[in-house]
């Protein structure tokens, strides 16, 4: 098998529901290559976060029954694999990087006993070696001081101190394929800009796959070269970011962009263009098109049939009736 | 927070109701006692130490004086109750006051009044409790305040800790902000908020007092004018060989009626911390 | 006219097992009736210190807070008589509300602590409030936790605009809310500007949110204020080196935008133990002797506004030296 265009992980049809009025994911598909990546993008609910967890098996309990579709990683099907070949896969071969690095970290342990844990626990590596590699990891996370860093407990660290140190936790297996869910929303500006410039840097360095999960258009402009847009529970729109960002298609990534403040009231009286209305609870879905109940552009089509996602798989992709041309 | 949703959980809860119905059982029982006994439980009315079916009258027997031990046990379950209830009153309004001082206020007043808390909790409940009685005498009311002195800091401790949360909230600074003064923030504003653990400890409270309350009456300690379940069990104290039934039937009095605060007890916990049942 | 909010070199400073905190050192600030004022800073720097001194809910170390011209102070009867001029909106919109009070009584509760008028008046006062937020009157009986982010943050605006009060204090109040819900409440927050003449204080991390609401944006940095200037001017023509990173870090920069400015490392210094002289000595690629020794302070000579840095000048016309172990790696 030719690895080097085969995804590294497809997505295809994932659904997750609650029950059957509550569809929480639907019909979600996407793939990533090696060395690509991929921004899911979307505001609260929209079920970007469901997604990334169902691809590690980490989906909350009452939700796992409501699971189906396909998630292949290097052609395996995650959704169908046992808890061992999971416990396999996770953390090793696929790391995960989340938003609360405090409550990710172990309060009672240091830096270096929560970093070789991860090391030893995946047999990657013999004690009298951890150390070193801890030191390696410090370094390639790019922070000051690593030995003295060595000692230090969670609580004792800064915001982006401790989202380094789980960076480093991730890398730790040398995993082909990383899922960050909101890495930096939680950090100052600044502080935001130094970590994405290091996952920027290793993924370079070690040719990963990266699914960045985030509500930023300007990060997803920023990391990424594809993404998903994800809005009540569907793919809305879909391709290269560029693309997307430069002439948005759907009407949601338009009022999306057009939300985002830009220029001064106080000097041009110009209002924000804000989305009116709500994004629906999943109970609350309404037939057709999810957008149509806040859309300019809807019309009676839109409101009773759902429309299709359409396009080439690895162009532009869009779902929607009367997406934007101009 | 107490609304239809809770309630509707609770109504739904099978340990929980089942706890309802015995307490409901035992509330009835108290209620209709001068209905079922209108002679009281003092009347003798026939040889002591009876066994149940030895004499006609007497359904369950005689206790070690020729009273009818079952309308004995039966006036027996106003006292157990309403010794319960009152200390749990007392003790609620003690901790509840101390706690939300403690909690709101923080720094020495914290200190000074978990001090005082502590210095409360570390001599034996029972022992004090005895103390209590022994030396400023024996009467119900003497029996309530001395189980309550002993049961208020844990109320206190569940009230403190919720104030600590509460009190740096952003709705308790708007508060501070609009011109509200301490005192009505910490009663119209935080308290409402803390009545999960209350509840759950009362609960726990009318529980212990009447166990406690068994026990000072078992060792003589009690209200002498007042027929309850431990002097009842005390009585028999002396007849244990022979006359077991009146140790064991109001022993089983106390154990169902235990069992139902506890079961209801632990059925609001889950019902009101619904988030912490499901980690 | 005297500035409707004016600190006086207001200084705070708390006693931490590991010594003094500094969170607020000698701050000079004056807000006019009707202006917007954005407070930009990350974590540590001391603006939400500031804003509950502005508030009346922190006294400060030394130094005075006035508020038309008299000062604010801490206690029940001051705060009293502050709370029908100064409002603040927090952040975190669900913590903000009393969970076990309907919404109609969350926001009259001002009216009801200040026994102003009676029930159908007080009503009346309600009813105007949820229009000019934008709810609707089928929200009055419901729970904070019954309304989404931006309709409680909505709440949170109407019960600080009760006593009618002529400041109010944005505390990074559109921070948690996503992006199209931070459109509206920004929308509403400007239009309610207009409309009422309030003066803002607007608090937040975000630069583009704070160059849309503001007239004039300060700086803040380890307890100091590093520029203050016109939004505009602040924006187009940076002064200090720490806020050019700060928009440089923006997402929303194209990436050529990014290449070309300095990237810092780490993370600021602690409050407690500030370096000596500038606090932006330690990351900052222009950084001189002086900088070590000298306290920069806020001045505008020869520059479009003002700023706390011993090599504006130089900067600006570039003319400074920049150290390149400080430019960004080239990813």
């Amino acid at each position: 098998m030719d690895t080097a265009t085969e995804p590294l992980l497809e997505i295809s049809n994932l659904r997750i529901e609650l029950d059957e009025r509550s569809q929480l994911v639907e019909d979600v598909s996407f793939r990533l290559q090696r060395g690509e990546t991929l921004a899911i993008v979307g505001e609260s609910g929209c079920g970007k976060s469901l997604t990334s967890l169902a691809i590690v098996g980490l989906l909350p309990e009452a939700l796992v029954d409501g699971v189906s579709g396909t998630i292949l990683f290097e052609q395996t099907d995650l959704l169908a694999a046992s808890e061992k070949t999971l416990r396999n896969v996770r953390g090793k071969q696929i790391a995960m990087v989340f938003q609360d690095a405090l409550s990710a970290l172990n309060p009672l342990m240091t830096v270096e006993q929560q970093i070789e844990e991860g090391l030893m626990a995946h047999g990657a590596i013999a004690k009298d070696k951890a150390r070193e590699r801890v030191l390696e990891l410090l370094k390639m996370v790019r922070i000051p001081d690593p030995v003295a860093r060595l000692s230090s407990y969670p609580h004792e660290l800064s915001g982006g101190m401790r989202q380094r140190i789980l960076i480093a936790m991730a890398m730790a297996c040398e995993p082909k394929l990383i899922l960050a869910d909101e890495p930096t929303t939680a950090l100052d500006t600044t502080v935001q800009a130094q970590i994405l410039d290091v996952i920027k840097s290793i993924q370079k360095r070690a040719n990963l796959g990266l699914i960045l999960v985030t509500h930023d258009l300007g990060v997803a402009r920023y990391m990424a070269r594809r993404m998903v847009v994800m809005y009540a529970g569907s793919v809305v729109e879909a391709g290269l970011v560029d693309d997307i960002l430069n002439a948005p298609k759907h009407p949601y990534t338009a009022g999306l962009m057009q939300a985002r403040p830009h220029g001064s009231f106080r000097r041009d009286g110009h209002l924000l263009r804000d989305i009116q209305g709500l994004v629906p609870a999943p109970r609350n879905r309404p037939r057709g098109c999810q957008f149509s109940p806040r859309c300019d552009r809807a019309t009676e089509r839109c409101r009773a049939e759902m429309p299709p996602l359409v396009g080439p798989k690895t162009e532009h992709q869009i779902r929607c009736f009367h997406p934007i041309t101009e | 927070m107490i609304d239809a949703g809770t309630l509707r959980r609770f109504l739904k809860h099978p340990s929980g109701m089942f706890g309802t119905a015995l307490l409901v059982l035992v509330v009835l029982v108290a209620l209709f006692a001068g209905i079922y006994a209108p002679q009281g439980p003092w009347p003798i009315i026939g040889r002591p130490l009876q066994w149940p079916g030895q004499i006609p009258a007497a359904l369950l027997g005689t206790d070690h004086l020729g009273r009818d031990l079952l309308v004995d046990v039966v006036y027996g379950t106003r006292a157990s109750l309403f010794v319960g209830v009152a200390v749990a009153v007392f003790s609620i309004v003690l901790g509840t006051v101390i706690g939300a001082m403690a909690g709101y206020y923080g720094r020495w007043v914290d200190d000074a009044l978990m001090r005082f808390t502590d210095a409360v909790q570390t001599v034996p409940s029972f022992l004090a409790a005895m103390v209590i009685v022994g030396v400023i005498g024996q009467s119900l009311v003497t029996v309530i305040c001395a189980i309550a002195i002993v049961s208020w800091p844990m109320v206190a401790r569940l009230v403190r800790a919720d104030f600590l949360r509460l009190k740096s909230q952003d709705f308790i600074l708007a508060c501070r902000i609009m011109g509200m003064g301490d005192m009505q923030i910490i009663f119209t504003q935080i308290l409402p908020n803390c009545l999960s653990p209350i509840i759950v400890a009362a609960s726990v409270i009318v529980a212990s007092a009447i166990i406690v309350e068994a026990g000072l009456s078992f060792l003589g300690l009690g209200d002498p004018n007042v027929i309850s379940w431990g002097s009842i069990i005390g009585g028999g104290r002396a007849a244990l060989r022979t006359a077991w039934h009146i140790t064991l039937i109001p022993a089983v009095a106390v154990v169902i009626t235990v069992l139902s605060l506890n079961l209801i007890g632990d059925a609001l916990n889950d019902v009101l911390n619904p988030h912490l049942k499901h980690r | 006219m005297p500035a409707l909010l004016k600190l006086n070199d207001v200084s705070v400073s708390y006693q931490t097992p590991r010594g003094e905190l500094k969170a607020v050192q000698h701050v000079d600030l004056a807000i006019e009736a009707g202006e917007t004022l954005g407070l930009v800073g990350e974590s540590g720097c001391g603006k939400s210190t500031l804003a509950r001194c502005v508030v009346g809910l922190n006294h400060p170390t030394s130094g005075e807070v006035l508020v038309d011209n008299l000062p604010l102070g801490t206690k029940l009867d001051e705060r009293r008589k502050s709370a029908s001029k100064v409002q603040m909106v927090f952040q975190n919109a669900l913590s903000s509300l009393n969970p076990r009070l309907v919404i109609e009584k969350i926001i009259e509760q001002p009216l009801v602590v200040h026994k102003i008028g009676n029930r159908s008046e007080r009503k009346a006062r309600v009813l105007q409030l949820i229009d000019q937020v934008g709810l609707g009157r089928h929200h009055l009986d419901k729970y904070p936790h019954e309304l989404s982010g931006g309709q409680r943050q909505r709440v949170s605006i109407a019960r600080a605009l009760t006593l009618r009060p002529k400041l109010l204090v944005c505390d990074e109040a559109v921070s948690a809310l996503d992006v199209s819900v931070q459109a509206q409440v920004l929308n509403l927050l400007v239009t309610l500007q207009r409309e009422t003449r309030i003066a803002i204080l607007f608090i937040s991390h975000d630069l583009s949110v704070v160059r849309f609401v503001s007239d004039r944006i300060a700086v803040m940095y380890l307890g100091r204020i590093v520029e203050i200037g016109p939004a505009e001017s602040l924006w187009n023509d940076t002064l200090h080196p720490y806020t050019s990173v700060l928009l440089a870090s923006n997402p929303d920069r194209t990436p050529d935008e990014i290449e070309t400015t300095p990237r810092i490392d780490g993370d600021p210094p602690s409050p407690i133990n500030p370096p000596s002289g500038c606090a932006f000595r330690t990351r900052c690629p222009y950084a001189r002797q002086v900088c070590t020794d000298v306290i920069p302070v806020l001045s505008s000579d020869e520059l479009p506004h003002a700023v706390a840095c011993h090599f504006a000048s130089e900067i600006r016309s570039g003319k400074a030296v920049n150290r390149s172990e400080f430019s960004r790696e080239v990813v």
